[in-house]
């Protein structure tokens, strides 16, 4: 009995260990990001940790919101993002109860096939798209970012959904049925409502997949209609190398939306994105 | 004859049942049933089916548009000498394929490519395990632990790049200060900077990204494994590393195959962290074939060598995509 | 009853989300929509005649993109370029620009405007010499000899700056800034160790070396930008190339394509200087800082992070970044000639600053008025002012804003004019990439400087053989 405690205490003790270790590696940067977002210049400089207290500021943040258009780009990226959102939402929706309740010819093939196009490199793609975008007249275009991006999120999101739906019993859907409910009506009042857990990690998915963006935005971007924070963070952090509190000041506002959300979403986020592989025995 | 649909409270009321069902751990029925459901309703099937399969229309046509044509157009490229600045294009044939294989930055970034998959992978799998293991310990404070792990995954990569670009700068840079205040301010440097270090640094980031994922996924896939299994193997004697080894890894196989797959392929066509962060620099130490595509792209005009080059990178994953599932078809077999 | 109830919520859910997405698809400000070509395929025709009188500003209003670097990456103040947008709104109250000024630095602003121009946005762009030459090849700017011919202000222009923008007989653009490339040097400090001056590459070394030691390291004595796609680097490059040949320039483009002319000899050269100005303990230059590029270099010298550096008159406007800036700018900085080696030249590279006018734009009379705008004696003035530029226009020193501190500096940069060489029209995107590799081989040790230039000119050969310069 006192070996069993001993090798508890001692299960507990590495488990806490692991603990601290991954708090550090995993937090500490963004709280570093965070601290540096408030101090000088000359504080950043001197290389300690701590400075006097007056060379802590808001400056930094002042800076940002008078001398850039930061406020379009924050809601530019938004606005895409919501945009994304809503529409990768209806169109994986739909297709994940297509292929998880339906008897479709080739399904298997067309699952492998949507899964698989995670395969085709970014960077092959990304000429051919801009002239697909480009002949639609989609360029510098918030509908032409977001058909851009779908590509990014579909795959995954069509996927995440259908192993939801899988676990979901197929007696609900046929008990809609014999009330007389047809298809839409199906998914609206009884599929959705039940797999709102789901749809939500789906939805969170999709809205950071496309905050984050770098390289599909860059590609259909050309004046302040479709410029996003991503983009803006990125040609600032080149030109400001030096003004460390200021490039900071900007990674903790893009930062902040996602963790925002992150955390409203993270008691659902495991078994949202994790529905498909745990098939329970 | 075809009642009208119910109102909506009294859906949710047949909803419930079905939900309680399901939280009651009934499992779910096959496809045959509901084959069988329908005979037995008598309601046509066929009208169904093309509806259903109507509701992946959209899907498939935007993929077809935006994520297929682009990579026929693409691989069509790479078999001519588009460029940028020439208005002509020509089919050259596998003239590109041949000026890759002399090409010593391409084989280059192919070896960094496939390095730094398969070490990312293989760290974050081992690491993603011992998270898993620490967080379904039944400790206090583990709850919060695991809301906050996964915070790392959320941001955009350009921010997860600034950040570390930040701790890795000379003097002022995190990581040099601690190093200073523990007595090594010798080993101050621009880390990304570093003929050395800048490639390791660059598989910090993806592990930083990614573990937490990993962990988390692992710590859900580990929580569906049924406790008499653990309970009867305590019984006949096994250690806890027999247990993990003999019942664990064995039950959360199917969650470690797709993570190992989505992260190969995330990881061998990911740009955004090495050109964020390198550019592929300093002299190519850190160039991997995204990258260096990009380059050919963007700085040399030369379109269709560098779609040849995406080409092999398609033809790579296409190929372990196949070797991997025949190696699990055998491996399900036995 | 329930039929309809379910139609009327799928028609409101339906009604929510198409009215959502085409709330966020509407254009916010008006802007330029594009029709949607293809890649650049066949040169279109050069147009012609174009007609000389302005439009009057009684057109209706119109929205412009006009891209360039100065806005965006604070090389111009942000409280001059809250100024400008004022100006412009008032001086043209038709004309309203977008408040985004394109992808920033000049590699990413070129590769998009070969991209992207064709669609008609921006109208009126911004660059370095360098793509002026690329995109006169590709047929992307407009040629604008009629309309500049018929500006009343035309005669102000300093010749050899609008000569280097003329091409194949044609002006395409007009010039607003224009420096040679020199040297800064901190008085106080060579003053401090007891150094001069130095005018050879052998005393540049020394110099340099001996700031490094006697500093601890606290401040190296030179900095030069390595970093590939760096937009400074290749400009530095062929500074000291220029010394080396004589004031010739890599290629011979008399024939209409381009041909190499840089010997190996040559490059050899200029790449045992950068790797000098790295070895040696003390070295010249900061080790920690190899692979970087202008971001670095500029605020590095204003923090006193380096004692001496190539530099252009560009440097002025980060007086405004910290009391050490503004006191080592005024106070402790000298403008002088770069060092030359063994029997070279004073020749340096000449920088002429461009704007463009799209030739694809759909407003080009806007476009024009913009530009006129943009390059009016007042604007360019003060735009030139706040950077640290030296004007196109002579009328343009005249005005307040160069009156005062800025005067010693303007002198200083302008004296170095007649040492300019203008680079000659070859596409030198893929050429500076491949200067800057060689470059970064001999800086990290991985290619010794012959080795270096022989690979470098085998680089150019093959771009020689696919006709891509």
């Amino acid at each position: 009995m006192a070996g069993r405690s001993a090798s508890r205490i001692r299960t507990a003790l590495m488990a806490y260990l692991v603990v601290i270790v991954s708090v550090i590696f995993f937090i500490s940067p963004m709280l570093w990001i965070g601290y540096t977002s408030f101090r000088t210049q000359g504080s950043i400089f001197s290389g300690q940790i701590v400075s006097p207290s007056k060379e802590y500021t808001l400056q930094n943040y002042v800076t940002i919101f008078s001398e850039t258009d930061f406020p379009l780009y924050f809601w530019n990226s938004l606005r895409i993002g919501v945009v994304i959102t809503l529409f990768s939402l209806f169109v994986s929706i739909i297709g994940a109860y297509s292929l998880s309740r339906f008897n479709i010819r080739w399904k298997n093939a067309l699952i492998i096939g949507i899964f698989s196009t995670q395969m085709f490199p970014q960077v092959l793609l990304i000429i051919p798209m801009y002239l697909v975008i480009v002949d639609l007249g989609l360029l510098d275009r918030v509908i032409g970012v977001v058909l851009g991006q779908l590509i990014l999120i579909l795959p995954f999101q069509i996927w995440m959904l259908k192993g939801y739906f899988d676990n979901l019993p197929l007696d609900l859907d046929d008990a809609a049925r014999i009330d007389g409910c047809n298809i839409a009506e199906r998914l609206l009042y009884v599929i959705i409502p039940i797999a709102m857990p789901g749809i939500s990690v789906a939805a969170f998915y999709s809205f950071v997949v496309s905050w984050g963006d770098y390289l599909i935005v860059s590609i259909i971007n050309q004046t302040s209609r479709t410029a996003t924070l991503t983009l803006v963070m990125q040609r600032l952090s080149a030109s400001l190398l030096i003004r460390w509190g200021e490039v900071a000041a900007v990674t903790v506002l893009t930062i902040v939306p996602t963790i925002l959300l992150f955390s409203f979403i993270q008691g659902r986020l495991v078994a949202g994105l994790t529905a498909g592989a745990i098939r329970e025995e | 004859m075809r009642e009208t649909c119910p109102t909506f409270m009294k859906t949710r009321e047949r909803c419930a049942v079905g939900r309680a069902d399901f939280l009651r751990g009934q499992p779910p029925m096959s496809a045959d049933h509901t084959s069988q459901l329908r005979k037995r309703l008598r309601v046509p099937v066929i009208r169904e089916s093309r509806q259903g399969a109507l509701l992946l229309l959209p899907a498939l046509i935007i993929m077809a548009v935006f994520t297929v044509y682009p990579l026929l157009d693409g691989l069509w490229m790479a078999l001519t000498d588009q460029n940028l600045l020439r208005k002509t294009i020509d089919f050259i044939g596998l003239n590109n394929f041949a000026r890759m294989l002399s090409d010593n930055v391409f084989w280059l970034s192919l070896e960094h490519s496939i390095e730094l998959t398969s070490l990312v992978v293989l760290f974050q799998f081992a690491l993603g395990l011992v998270l898993a293991w620490a967080m379904s310990q039944n400790l206090p404070g583990m709850t919060l632990f695991k809301s906050i792990i996964m915070a790392s995954w959320v941001i955009p990569v350009a921010a997860t790049v600034t950040m570390f670009k930040f701790m890795a700068q000379p003097d002022i840079g995190f990581i040099n200060i601690v190093l200073k205040a523990l007595g090594f301010s010798n080993l101050n440097r621009y880390w990304l900077g570093d003929l050395t270090f800048a490639f390791p640094f660059i598989m910090l980031l993806h592990l930083w990204r990614n573990v937490p994922f990993y962990g988390i996924a692992f710590l859900a896939a580990m929580q569906a494994i049924p406790k008499t299994y653990y309970e009867a193997a305590e019984i006949d004697g096994a250690n806890a590393w027999a247990r993990f080894r003999y019942i664990t890894l064995p039950g959360i196989r199917n969650m470690i195959t797709v993570m190992v797959t989505i992260h190969v392929l995330w990881t061998f066509n990911n740009f955004d962290f090495v050109w964020l962060a390198t550019g592929g620099g300093p002299v190519n130490v850190t160039d991997v074939l995204p990258t260096y595509i990009y380059r050919q792209s963007w700085s040399n005009y030369d379109l269709g060598y560098a779609a040849s080059m995406g080409t092999v990178m398609l033809v790579i994953l296409m190929i372990y995509f196949v070797v991997y599932m025949r190696v699990l078809e055998g491996q399900a077999r036995s | 009853m329930n039929k309809k109830r379910t139609r009327r919520e799928f028609m409101r859910w339906s009604a929510l989300a198409i009215g959502g997405t085409l709330a966020a698809c509407a254009p916010t400000p008006p802007s330029p929509t594009a029709a949607p070509p293809t890649l650049p395929t066949a040169p279109t025709a050069v147009p012609t005649a174009v007609p000389p009188t302005v439009v009057p500003t009684t057109a209706p209003p119109v929205t412009l993109s006009f891209w360039n670097m100065p806005f965006v990456t604070q090389e111009v103040s942000a409280n001059y370029v809250k100024q400008w947008q004022t100006a412009e709104a008032q001086a043209l109250p038709n004309v309203k620009v977008d408040p985004f000024y394109g992808p920033g630095d000049y590699g990413p602003l070129r590769t998009k405007y070969l991209l992207q121009a064709n669609s008609g946005t921006p109208d009126v762009v911004e660059g370095l010499l360098e793509d002026i030459a690329v995109y006169v090849k590709q047929g992307l700017v407009e040629p604008l000899d009629d309309r500049f011919n018929a500006w009343a202000d035309k005669s102000q222009f300093v010749q050899a700056t609008v000569s280097p923008l003329t091409i194949n007989g044609k002006l395409y653009a007009i010039p607003y800034n224009t420096n040679a490339r020199g040297m800064v040097y901190r008085k106080d400090v060579l003053a401090q160790y007891g150094l001069s001056v130095p005018a050879t590459w052998d005393d540049l070394l020394k110099t340099a070396q001996t700031i490094t030691q006697k500093s601890n390291k606290q401040m190296f004595g030179f900095y030069v930008c390595t970093l590939v796609g760096d937009p400074r680097a290749p400009q530095e490059f062929i500074s000291w190339y220029f010394q080396v040949s004589g004031g010739k320039d890599m290629f011979d483009t008399s024939s209409g394509t381009p041909t190499l002319v840089a010997t190996a000899d040559q490059l050899e050269q200029v790449l045992t200087l950068y790797h000098d100005l790295f070895t040696g303990n003390p070295s010249a230059c900061d080790p920690n800082q190899r692979g970087t590029g202008w971001p670095v270099e500029d605020p590095g010298y204003a923090a006193g992070k380096w004692a001496m550096a190539p530099m252009g008159p560009w440097l002025w406007g980060r007086r405004s970044e910290s009391d050490t800036a503004k006191d080592i700018l005024t106070n402790k900085t000298v403008i002088t000639q770069l060092p030359i080696p063994q029997g070279g030249t004073h020749s340096t590279y000449l920088e002429v600053k461009p704007i463009a006018m799209n030739s694809a734009s759909k407003y080009k009379d806007a476009a024009w008025q913009l530009m006129e705008f943009i390059c009016s004696k007042d604007e360019m003035g003060m735009w030139d002012a706040d950077s640290g530029g030296i004007p196109a226009r002579t009328d343009s020193l005249t005005i307040d804003a160069f009156k005062g501190d800025i005067a010693f500096w303007v002198q200083g940069f302008g004296a170095l004019l007649s040492q300019g060489v203008p680079i000659s029209v070859v596409n030198w995107g893929p050429v500076n990439t491949a200067n800057m590799q060689a470059v970064n081989y001999v800086v990290y040790g991985q290619k010794s400087p012959k080795d270096a230039a022989t690979w470098l000119i085998d680089q150019i050969h093959g771009m020689e053989k696919a006709k891509t310069l």
